[in-house]
């Protein structure tokens, strides 16, 4: 390691450590009472009597049809004179922009359209009933232009260029002076003479479609003002920035901001439903206060399902072309890769994460890597959908990888085995960074066993078994993924009150995995507690706690790290009284088993809640954390499927999936492992479901009432499917690698996006074995393309080769 | 124009417009807002209750068309005093990740486990195949729809007990414990 990492003293790293809580299966989800009973409130739930108003208005988006036109007229009178409040871009500061990323831009549009859903214009009513009537008072006219939603057709020159400075944010500036950043490349060793010599080299192009979180709560917010206070109550992942964000909007200090994922209670943070990094940031959440200041009553804007799906982010399609060479013996040798970013109208520079699973997953001494991020007008913004590109990224690779080991006829674990990076001393090969940890090949051996792999793997294109029409195949895949990006500390606060009640105070929020039972569970350990039934929490409220990063990235656990440094600062103030109290050194005393006792004589102690009695006034701890900006934090893991096809209907069924992943420990065993079966499914959908359409068509007629050509097809759950309960595995096995990191709160490393990253490809892998190893080139598997590989398996009847390029020298 | 309604058993009456939805009644009118709305286009299950006992997405029906007539919803199904089964079951199950869905969830859970006590794998999945998840993988609430028909032929009762610890301010109380 390039440098010791931090850890407190509290932070107990020992593999074979016995813990109170921690990784215990009993523990619960600590607000699942109030989710049974219908008591949750979530964003939209929230009403006026719930902040102590007597009003509320209700706001709503009028979004453009067009993927790329101009607006030449809004009239908003009429919906004026009928008492509704209206925005348009010319209401709003000048100069104002918002969200996180290479291209801020205006909450809405200032000219020019690049996508169909952006927002025109913003409308405020009184009941929620009259937010469509509203809408539809408003008459916007757009002169449409010609626009493009294919990448590659974006790069060429006659392509309609949707920014200044051209269509590849390519270190230019952007409009309004946003600077934009550009392509990547990445070279070590010699790649092109490492082909020369290759006894294989293959060649081939995959791709991913849009794809969009579709969480089933669409993200919204609740805005109102007291005096020149702003508070809103904003489902985000990332209540600091959002805060940051709307005080330079107003110009106004921070402290005059107060954003939380709450209505402010104990353990009613994180009132954000799903968020699949979807919820950073919204253009809502300033909206709603620009029009809660105009009209002087908070304003709650929630997305309809179009909007969500079409003016919040979206997972962007993402294509490779490799070349990839091996030595007969099955090393890698060299990697050539090409990477096309589609990152929608207003996009930045993603990709690169993508591209550094790629090195990271694989030792080769020879690997080059471009990357080209590509503005279209096909969708709003591409951004992190739990991952950011590494689910598309993965199945980019471990096709290619697959396919490779094809041509080499070895098998695919074989393969990965030898080339995979792996202990011990796993470094990551551009910057010369050490990982933290890896799970690897731990996981990959583990799961191979626990799915019974060499019983069931018959060879390339031989399935597993064929009864009649029903054939069943074999796949696997493995994974090896960033981990959320260095973003400012995040700080917590843990209190002890004399009664003995503890207050866990974290800027980090809950979407649903589970944070609001981990980071009470992390200081309860720490403090030696065997219950968190006197633990209270207070999250996300930038009112009442201080920084913290943004809840995504698979880092909150790794973030919450902050809590022991809160507990070791609140030790140093308790144990000098505690001390005196039990005649000891207050250097030799800690927490233990719901006590304070004295390490040289055990039988010296004080009961936690005596020790609490003791104090004459409340105590306080306050840590910080930084993730170390000079190591590899990455999660690592592997998968194996088990799929029918019918040939009769083409109809694809997962019958298995067993999914080992790399915890470093387990926190909170029920939400580690229920996330890992949910996130596997979510992977179905990626696979075999899930793409935002367009209408295609280039110059067709306009249907008085319809959207114009060139608009949203699906963007609601009837037509975008994602998983139902059909979708299930018939078997689901999770298995958590304990691969202790030592800058991770007792070890562990998080888990959040890893849960969906590489899933769809191990079905894919093992789809592809049932069907004669034809290879499947781009997500989402429809069913027609199942049909082109039962046609291509029935006329290859000896199936094992594949359609794509290779040559063997 | 006047509604009237029944919900959980309180009679519930407001001026409304005809185009007003169930589902908004029961949220904006009667305040109970365990029923959510997700999708606009009756997909996503999210807003289910029990109209008259039988299962309907609120959003697909009009207030009006409720007028009358009893709504159940997940607020009725259980209390601080007593726990439905199915709640029970998906809090000991743990049935659920963000939690947004699973008022439709229970509501569906809880209308086949009155027409139906002894449910097999598939009849779970078609009474619950109009609720949709997006964290879940839908793996625990099968799961939990199970053991909460179990419970139910077993004629056990837990969950006044646990409603009452929790109300005690037990629900986080020592592991193996606390549900």
């Amino acid at each position: 390691m390039s440098s010791k990492p931090q850890s407190s003293g509290l932070n107990n790293l020992d593999p074979n450590a016995k813990f109170n809580l921690v990784g215990n299966q009993a523990v619960t989800r600590r607000d699942i009472y109030a989710k049974v009973t219908g008591q949750r409130k979530y964003t939209p739930d929230i009403g006026p009597g719930d902040i102590g108003r007597s009003t509320m208005w209700y706001a709503g988006f009028l979004v453009a049809p067009h993927p790329h036109a101009r607006v030449t007229s809004i009239d908003v009178s009429a919906a004026q004179a009928a008492g509704y409040v209206t925005l348009v871009e010319s209401d709003l500061p000048v100069g104002a922009l918002f969200g996180i990323g290479a291209r801020a831009y205006p909450p809405l549009v200032s000219s020019e359209v690049l996508y169909p859903g952006q927002p025109v214009a913003a409308v405020a009513a009184p009941t929620a009933n009259e937010v469509v009537d509203a809408l539809n008072l408003i008459k916007v006219e757009y002169e449409q232009l010609p626009y493009v939603f294919d990448a590659q057709e974006a790069l060429q020159a006659s392509a309609p260029q949707l920014w200044p400075g051209g269509n590849v944010p390519g270190g230019g500036v952007g409009e309004n002076g946003a600077v934009t950043s550009g392509t990547l490349t990445l070279n070590l060793g010699d790649v092109d003479t490492a082909l020369a010599n290759a006894d294989v080299v293959y060649e081939d192009t995959f791709g991913t479609s849009i794809q969009q979180h579709f969480e089933i709560f669409p993200r919204g917010a609740v805005a109102y003002w007291s005096g020149g206070q702003l508070t809103v109550n904003a489902s985000t992942q990332f209540a600091w920035a959002v805060q940051q964000q709307l005080a330079a909007y107003f110009a106004i200090p921070a402290t005059d901001v107060r954003v939380s994922t709450s209505l402010g209670g104990y353990e009613d943070g994180g009132a954000l439903g799903n968020g699949l990094g979807n919820k950073s940031t919204g253009e809502e959440y300033v909206l709603a206060a620009v029009l809660a200041q105009k009209i002087g009553a908070p304003v709650k804007f929630v997305h309809t399902r179009l909007t969500h799906a079409r003016t919040t982010t979206n997972r962007w399609p993402l294509s490779a072309t490799f070349r990839l060479g091996a030595m007969n013996d099955g090393t890698l040798v060299a990697i050539d890769g090409i990477y096309t970013a589609n990152v929608g109208g207003r996009g930045g520079a993603q990709g690169a994460d993508a591209v550094g699973d790629f090195y990271n997953a694989y030792n080769c001494p020879n690997m080059r890597f471009y990357s080209i991020p590509v503005t279209t007008d096909a969708y709003s913004n591409g951004a992190a959908m739990r991952s950011v590109g590494e689910e598309q990224g993965h199945f980019l690779m471990e096709s290619a990888i697959d396919e490779l080991a094809h041509k080499l006829n070895m098998d695919p674990v074989q393969f990965r085995l030898k080339n995979m990076r792996q202990a011990p001393n796993p470094v990551e090969p551009f910057a010369n960074l050490p990982y933290t940890t890896i799970a690897q090949p731990q996981a990959l051996q583990e799961a191979m066993q626990a799915f019974g792999w060499s019983n069931l793997w018959k060879g390339w294109g031989v399935p597993s078994s064929v009864n009649g029409t029903k054939r069943v195949g074999v796949g696997m895949c493995i994974q090896n993924a960033s981990k959320g990006s260095p973003f400012p500390p995040s700080t917590s606060q843990v209190q002890v009150d004399p009664d003995g009640t503890v207050t866990v105070y974290i800027g980090l929020t809950d979407h649903g995995a589970g944070g609001n039972t981990t980071f009470p569970l992390i200081a309860s350990e720490a403090l030696g507690l065997t219950s968190m039934a006197n633990v209270k929490l207070i999250q996300s409220d930038t009112m009442y706690t201080t920084n913290a990063s943004v809840t995504a990235g698979s880092q909150s656990t790794h973030n919450s790290h902050s809590l022991l440094y809160a507990v070791e600062d609140l030790k140093n103030q308790w144990f000098p009284i505690v001390a005196s109290k039990l005649n000891a050194n207050a250097n030799n005393l800690a927490f233990g088993n719901d006590t304070i006792y004295d390490t040289t004589n055990p039988s010296n102690s004080i009961s936690f809640n005596d020790a609490a009695a003791l104090l004459t006034s409340s105590i306080k701890g306050f840590g910080v954390w930084q993730i170390p900006f000079n190591v590899a934090y990455r999660s690592t893991g592997a998968r194996f499927a088990q799929v029918e096809v019918d040939t009769e209907t083409a109809v694809v069924h997962v019958i298995s999936h067993t999914f080992a992943l790399g915890l470093g420990r387990t926190i909170f065993y029920k939400g580690a492992i229920h996330q890992m079966m949910g996130g596997s499914v979510m992977g179905i959908g990626s696979a075999f479901f899930e793409e935002l359409l367009n209408d295609p068509s280039q110059n067709v007629t306009v249907t008085p009432g319809f959207p114009s050509s060139g608009s949203w097809l699906n963007p609601n759950f009837h037509d975008y499917q994602i998983p139902t309960i059909y979708e299930n595995p018939d078997s689901a096995n999770v298995i958590p690698v304990e691969n202790i990191d030592p800058t991770g709160p007792f070890g562990a490393t998080g888990i959040g996006e890893n849960c969906i990253i590489a899933a769809d490809i191990s079905f894919i892998n093992a789809l592809s074995n049932a069907l004669g190893g034809y290879r499947f080139h781009k997500t989402p598997i429809r069913i027609e393309d199942v049909v082109e590989a039962i046609q291509w398996m029935n006329s290859n009847p000896n199936g094992a080769s594949s359609t794509s390029s290779s040559t063997t020298s | 124009m006047r509604v009237q309604m029944e919900i959980n058993g309180i009679r519930t009456e407001s001026n409304t417009d005809a185009t007003t939805l169930l589902s908004d009644f029961i949220r904006e009118e009667a305040g109970l807002t365990g029923t959510h709305a997700g999708c606009d286009t009756s997909n996503c299950g999210a807003c289910t209750v029990l109209l008259d006992g039988r299962v309907v997405k609120s959003c697909t029906v009009l207030a009006v068309q409720a007028a009358g007539r009893k709504v159940t919803t997940i607020e009725g199904l259980g209390d601080a005093n007593d726990l439905s089964p199915v709640q029970y079951a998906f809090w000991k199950k743990h049935g659920l990740q963000c939690g947004f869905c699973t008022p439709g969830m229970i509501v569906s859970a809880y209308a086949l486990l009155q027409r139906n006590p002894d449910p097999d794998e598939e009849e779970i999945r078609n009474a619950l195949a109009g609720n949709l998840c997006r964290c879940t993988g839908y793996v625990k609430i099968v799961e939990s729809v199970r053991y909460a028909a179990k419970l139910t032929r077993e004629g056990k009762t837990p969950f006044r007990a646990a409603a009452r610890r929790r109300k005690e301010g037990e629900i986080h109380g020592p592991p193996g414990e606390s549900l």
